[in-house]
């Protein structure tokens, strides 16, 4: 088998641009996103003598960007816990009754063609930007990530029952900001 | 009867198998009846769906990358 090898003069070239979009798609700004990918060249670097060629440079550094994500979201997630809510907080889509405020309730979307839809994709971003950022964590690792729901429980050190109202709270938040500023519009 | 609060949030949790038979029993009256939690359900597989392609398309521009090889040459020193 060869073994693959790493040549740090090329990277900022060949894969800055494509790790600067993966972290956007998993962290509020891109100034956040900026300094993830700095940070995974740096370490990198540090890192080099432990690569042994058996994945290529690319997948490489998609692993250590992978692993800078999660420690900010670890970093983050000390200073959000009052985020968290709980069950019987506010809940501005539903009334004390558990019915669906006027204003919140779903509308039919017809959904053909969306998904590759750029501009669309963009909305989904926006409004996956504008939840609380502890939802949004949670969110990306649960459905962009595909992370089993214990798995972040234990990464992020929150129980399940924080778990299932932030995933909630993300889902209904979510689902009315995109029928806002797509389906509505 | 649960009322659609609870509807939403067992909707969320089924996806996981989280959700006892008789949960799971009157979570499908409520789909039946109410229309507006029935709408959510689809929407929410949907949203799942979609979240499994979510992309950027963004790039550090020439001064960006200026400055980055920079610090990358300073932090080997
Ligand atoms: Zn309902």
């Amino acid at each position: 088998m060869t073994k693959h090898q790493l040549n740090p003069d090329t990277w900022i070239n060949l894969y800055a641009d494509q790790l600067l979009s993966y972290a956007l798609v998993r962290v509020p700004e891109r100034d956040v996103a900026k300094d993830l990918v700095q940070d995974t060249f740096f370490s990198a670097l540090k890192s080099k003598e432990n690569f042994r060629g058996e994945i290529s440079e690319k997948n490489w550094l998609y692993l250590v960007l992978r692993s800078r994500i999660l420690d900010y979201y670890k970093k983050r997630k000390e200073v959000l816990e009052s985020d968290f809510g709980t069950d019987d907080d506010d809940d501005d889509s539903f009334d004390n009754k558990g019915h669906w405020m006027d204003g919140k309730l779903p509308k039919e979307w017809s959904t053909d063609n969306i998904i590759q839809n750029k501009e669309f994709m963009q909305i989904f971003l926006q409004c996956k930007s504008a939840l609380k950022e502890v939802q949004a964590q949670v969110f990306t690792m649960k459905y962009i990530d595909g992370e089993e729901s214990e798995t972040i429980c234990k990464e992020l050190e929150i129980l399940s029952s924080n778990y299932w109202v932030l995933i909630h709270r993300a889902k209904l938040q979510l689902r009315s900001c995109i029928e806002k500023n797509w389906f509505d519009k | 009867m649960i009322n659609c609060k609870e509807s939403t949030r067992l909707t969320i949790k089924k996806e996981e198998n989280k959700i006892t038979l008789r949960e799971r029993i009157e979570l499908s009256f409520h789909l039946m009846m109410c229309k507006f939690c029935s709408a959510f359900n689809v929407q929410n597989s949907w949203i799942n769906g979609v979240s499994k392609h979510a992309e950027a398309h963004d790039s550090f521009s020439e001064s960006e990358k200026q400055d980055l090889e920079v610090r990358m040459k300073d932090s080997t020193k």
